[in-house]
């Protein structure tokens, strides 16, 4: 009996040796749980809305945190020259005013005589001119650097070749910026809303490199500021007093939760736990029918590209085969029914043109489905290639259950349509981006969403040998109408010479688009004023709790 | 047994190092790269970055630095999370995985015995297939479904607890139950199984026909033979359970260390796939050692090292 | 599945009481031997076996799996892979026996076609399992000392390395497929049963009828075979049984990755895992036919398994 203590005891021991190291995280847990029921009060009183990040922020260094985990929450602690409004429109923000010169090239920004830092300290026009120079920086490292590309001198700086001097980005006096483009962009004033265009604290950021890795060091200039971060758990924003337009903000504070699975979410919401859900994969049909699911455009569009350098897809009649044998509307409808918009052309819809237009309305449909057509061409494609069965075909995708459901759907299009079986495939993230990226793969979904609110911005990415392209495709007109265009001032010729280049990417056929996307959400009742901007971040300022 | 201890030390460190090695090989061996990125970003930027991060030098040099930082105990930053370092990530998420894992093998190891002595002595009547069922469910039910499960039905449809997030005691319960599950159901199956071999040797013959009662024939005589195949399985049980499960800290979205393991091999993060890999690795050596120990407690007739080895 | 099989093969020869009375051939060279004479065992076994209704009723329910995941497919008009994208999530009928998933597919052939890959998958897992963790196991306790020492650091290693990144390597090099699914399952699956049998062996090489048995020469093979694990029978059968659910569910979590065998085909533990939505949405037949095939198979692995080790327990014999 004495031996069996004994090894109960050591098995005990093994644990009690964990159970120590975790009671003090228990008592600091209950201490957590003691300010869960303070927060309970505070709701009582205190307007805090209750959202999701999904996970950790990679940073909120607004040049390095490049993507929405970080810049949906930072496009809230901080705030740019602009302000995207609720028709997505840029307005005075930390600028109050600007002149643009005759030319279009350079803007001359007002400071706002009230932007302060939560600190107290006065934003000044040094600040910008040191934020924006950092962002182009290469030490900087940022990957949001190219958007900074549109100001002269910030290409040659972020490649090596060019100075910090030569970057045209200047405070001329405390509250006066100007800044030089290279070309006249009339969207500038909407690019420089992106967090990217983020003012710093110049010497909080010059002091402390670390500066945005806590609650307590991190100074921004927004509506919000940044009073609790638990990494990888939780962060809590309060309502920001030295804010220039701290009246017009509503809320208390947020709190934000870190949940990654799309149902825990929604079953949190549910309880009333988080003010705000997506919608779970298969709900979303039955949420809609309700009424309670809404939607907001997304700048973007979920395509598949063709490698032309790989049978049988050097053939042009054989890609489009393919391409008219998907039935775009039968994929939102049925496959992933969260109310996207089929895409018949790549750039999505939300342009206005400079006679009011729609970029997408006036383009019109440049693919659409027809079967009959569709086979056709694979008959005439397989005649100019000489093929009597269709070499192999494998269409990948990276690992997701949406990505596989649509992709069996195109499958099952595939053998409907043409007869051909293809082959399915799918990879881990990262293998799957490095083999789109060297050319690696046959046929392949894609996706892109938009980093500024312009058409340029999707068709660039189609230029040969452009780092988005992927498909080995090459067109000297259209390299030439991208080129041009980004050089053009006159918006009418500009956006034709758009309407050109799409004309010819559809002509030829490197890619095919399935949807547009879009944004679904749920949202508690008494929540309102939270904008989504298509191209842009979740904007709380206006947001209230009834 | 001090000599034995100390090769067994030196045997551990020799086995943490391979593992290090193979590790850093393998991982630099897959494609992909913590500095990918979707967008074009400009090859100054590409080259300062690798740079930074030592990924411009050779696999073997790079091998070099992390050995010399692993020495101080360093495990660098995470690419990934500029926020924190692999240290960080491990001090603020281990202590919660722990607490979580030792709440769930608690529940697993003493229901799991308990049910698995009841089976073995009540041999093929009902309270041996109710326990077999249980332990059937446990296993065959993955504790992805049944996570969700319990969330829908006792937090979402009863609102008798919290869904989700490490908050308050009551936030525990479920995802310690989940997590509980499938250990029970294995200890409870491993423990009767062992238990019917036991309970038909000569020595539980004999002391049964002195007329010892049941309970002390179980704990004085059988339960010690009987649960060595469950104290070989806690081994890793241990390491495993303690040092966080991805499944279970997603979906009831705890702050563990569990959802670095599977992060850091998604974004490439080279230095959070080593950290995580040599600090549980680190503990299941510890773990199997003490599992080595804990035979020769149990059972004077194992012995590991010979005399004076 | 290897110790069901082996009981099998050994019923063929007829068995009568008589033989039990038929004097042993005299044998020098086995003269000296303390064992049983193995057919005698197996046979001794599969009778004990035919008696336990319970453990019979999961033979039985196993083969029933195995002819349905070869016939079921083709018992209704659908393809595994046809959609119907109008009929989607429709609950059992007549017509689509255990309903529809979210394209329109026919669950039932989808889910007899997943019984095929799971199956298999399961029955190999617990047969490397047995080969190379019972061989391994056994070979490192019983040796001991040094030969332990370096076995089981090994082990540790596997343990380890982040089988995840094992994983991606091997469908970098490999591409996706069944037999990338079995290696995968073979580069650590083992390691489990062989720590258990060898924490077994270490406990029973001591006892008498071992050292008896070594003292009069048998061959280590030989005492392994004999000796020790008839008496290690019954964890070997428990770790052999679970084996089966957690391959099921490895093989979901590898075709997740890409490894396994890829869409539109499926596996029950794709399946399943494709169905967890629905304990939000309601349509349970998605998740519940994958699940109840997976619980059930478990199930009858398990009764299998205890009637086994009562069978095959040497103890028992009287």
């Amino acid at each position: 009996m004495r031996k069996l203590t004994a090894a109960l005891l050591s098995v005990l021991l093994v644990f009690a040796l964990v159970g120590c190291t975790t009671s003090q995280s228990s008592s600091e847990n209950n201490s957590g749980s003691a300010d869960s029921d303070n927060k309970k009060e505070e709701k009582g009183g205190e307007k805090i809305l209750l959202l999701n990040n999904g996970n950790e922020p990679t940073s909120f260094d607004p040049p390095i945190g490049f993507d929405s985990v970080s810049w949906n929450a930072l496009n809230n602690l901080m705030e740019g020259l602009t302000r995207l409004d609720k028709d997505d429109q840029p307005q005075a923000a930390t600028a109050e005013d600007w002149k643009v010169s005759d030319d279009g090239k350079t803007y001359t920004f007002t400071i706002r005589e009230n932007a302060k830092w939560s600190n107290g300290d006065p934003v000044t026009a040094e600040d910008f001119e040191y934020a924006l120079k950092r962002l182009a920086d290469p030490n900087t490292a940022s990957p949001a650097a190219f958007l900074a590309n549109f100001i002269e001198g910030a290409k040659e700086f972020n490649e090596g070749t060019g100075s910090a001097d030569d970057m045209k980005v200047k405070a001329v006096d405390e509250k006066t910026l100007e800044v030089t483009l290279v070309a006249p962009q009339n969207y500038f004033l909407s690019v420089i809303s992106n967090p990217a265009f983020f003012p710093v604290h110049k010497a909080t950021v010059e002091e402390n490199k670390d500066w945005a890795t806590e609650a307590d060091t991190f100074v921004g200039n927004g509506p919000f500021k940044l009073t609790k971060w638990e990494h990888s758990s939780e962060f809590e924003f309060k309502k920001n007093e030295n804010y220039w337009d701290a009246e017009n903000v509503k809320l208390d504070g947020v709190h934000w939760a870190m949940i990654d699975d799309t149902n825990t979410e929604y079953q949190m919401f549910k309880t009333g736990e988080l003010h705000q859900s997506d919608v779970p994969a298969d709900l979303s049909e039955q949420l809609f029918e309700e009424g309670k699911a809404q939607v907001e455009d997304q700048s973007g569009t979920y395509f598949y590209r063709f490698n032309v350098n790989m049978e049988p897809f050097q053939n042009e009649n054989i890609r489009k085969a393919f391409a008219l044998s998907v039935d775009q509307q039968k994929i939102v409808d049925f496959v992933t029914k969260n109310k996207e918009k089929a895409a018949h052309a790549f750039v999505g819809p939300g342009f206005k043109d400079p006679a009011g237009g729609d970029f997408r309305d006036v383009g019109g449909e440049l693919v659409s489905p027809d079967a009959a057509k569709a086979k056709e061409l694979l008959e005439k494609g397989m005649k100019e290639e000489g093929y009597d069965t269709l070499p192999k075909v494998t269409m990948t995708y990276n690992t997701s259950d949406t990505h596989k459901q649509i992709a069996e759907t195109m499958q099952q299009m595939f053998k409907e349509t043409l007869g051909v079986d293809v082959e399915l495939a799918n990879m881990e993230w990262n293998v799957f981006s490095d083999e789109q990226k060297a050319g690696k793969l046959q046929f392949s979904r894609s996706s892109f969403l938009a980093d500024y609110a312009d058409p340029i911005n999707f068709m660039e990415n189609f230029q040969t040998g452009h780092s988005m392209n992927r498909t080995g495709w090459s067109n000297a007109e259209f390299d030439k109408l991208i080129q041009d265009a980004k050089a053009e001032s006159n918006e009418e010729k500009r956006f034709e010479m758009l309407h050109q280049a799409e004309e010819i990417l559809f002509e030829e056929m490197p890619i095919f688009p399935i949807h547009y996307y879009n944004q679904v959400y749920l949202e508690a009742d008494n929540v309102e004023g939270i904008v989504r901007h298509p191209v842009g971040y979740l904007e709380l300022k206006w947001a209230d709790l009834k | 047994m001090g000599k034995y201890i100390v090769s067994r030390f030196v045997g551990a460190l020799i086995t943490l190092w391979i593992i290090v090695t193979l590790t850093f090989f393998l991982m630099h061996l897959i494609p992909g790269s913590p500095l990918n990125n979707e967008r074009n970003t400009s090859e100054a930027v590409q080259r300062n970055l690798e740079a930074h991060y030592h990924l411009d030098k050779p696999v073997v040099v790079q091998y070099g630095i992390y050995l010399k930082s692993l020495l101080q105990l360093d495990f660098g930053p995470s690419i990934k999370q500029s926020s924190q370092s692999v240290n960080d990530m491990l001090g603020q998420g281990f202590p919660i995985s722990a607490e979580l894992g030792f709440y769930s093998l608690l529940i697993a190891v003493m229901s799991g015995i308990v049910l698995g002595i009841l089976a073995a002595l009540k041999h093929n009547h009902m309270i041996d297939y109710l326990a077999m069922t249980i332990a059937v469910i446990g296993i065959s039910v993955p504790n992805f479904i049944m996570a969700t499960l319990l969330i829908q039905q006792i937090a979402v449809n009863m609102e008798l607890l919290p869904v989700a997030t490490w908050a308050s005691p009551a936030h525990m319960i479920l995802p310690t139950v989940a997590l509980a599950t499938g250990p029970m159901a294995i200890i409870a199956r491993l423990t009767r199984s062992s238990m019917l071999e036991v309970l038909n040797q000569d020595y539980i013959l004999t002391a049964r026909a002195k007329g010892i009662s049941t309970f002390n024939i179980v704990m004085k005589h059988a339960l010690r033979n009987a649960v060595l195949p469950v104290v070989t399985i806690l081994g890793t049980l241990v390491a495993g359970v303690l040092t966080g499960s991805f499944v279970i800290e997603k979906i009831f979205a705890i702050p563990g260390m569990g959802q670095y393991f599977v992060k850091g091999i998604n974004n490439r993060d080279y230095p959070v796939i080593m950290g995580t890999t040599v600090f549980y690795s680190a503990f299941l050596i510890l773990m199997l050692f003490l599992v080595d120990i804990a035979y020769g407690i149990l059972d004077p007739r194992i012995k590991l090292h010979k005399r004076g080895d | 599945m290897g110790v069901p099989n082996q009981t099998n093969t050994k019923i063929a020869e007829p068995y009568t009481p008589d033989e039990m009375f038929v004097p042993v051939e005299q044998n020098n060279s086995e003269a000296e031997m303390i064992s049983r004479p193995s057919i005698s065992y197996w046979k001794d076994a599969w009778l004990r076996l035919k008696k336990n209704k319970l453990a019979m009723s999961g033979l039985v329910i196993l083969i029933f799996l195995l002819i349905m995941a070869i016939i079921g497919p083709m018992l209704t008009p659908y393809s595994m892979e046809q959609q119907s994208l109008t009929k989607q999530n429709l609950a059992p009928s007549s017509e689509y026996w255990f309903g529809t998933d979210n394209l329109g597919r026919d669950m039932f052939t989808r889910t007899w076609y997943g019984a095929r890959v799971s199956l298999f998958v399961g029955i190999m897992a617990a047969m490397i399992d047995f080969l190379i963790g019972v061989l391994y196991g056994g070979l490192s306790g019983y040796k001991g000392g040094r030969t332990d020492n370096i076995m089981m650091r090994i082990i540790e290693i596997l343990y380890g390395l982040p089988y995840l990144l094992m994983v991606i390597l091997l469908m970098v090099v490999m591409g996706p497929g069944l037999l990338t699914i079995i290696v995968a399952l073979t580069v650590t699956g083992w390691v489990g049963m062989a720590r258990i049998v060898r924490g077994q062996v270490l406990q029973l090489k001591n006892s008498e009828h071992v050292l008896a048995s070594k003292t009069l020469g048998a061959s280590t093979f030989n005492i392994i075979r004999k000796n020790l694990l008839p008496n290690t029978m019954g964890p070997i059968i428990v770790q052999m049984t679970l084996t089966v659910p957690t391959a099921i569910f490895a093989e979901a979590f590898l075709s997740f990755l890409g490894l396994g065998v890829q869409s539109p085909a499926a596996s029950w533990g794709v399946l399943a895992n494709d169905g967890l939505p629905v304990i939000l949405s309601g349509d349970w037949w998605r998740l519940f036919f994958p699940a109840f095939f997976i619980s059930l198979t478990m199930f009858a692995f398990n009764v299998l398994g205890d009637g086994l080790q009562d069978a095959l327990d040497p103890k028992f014999r009287k």
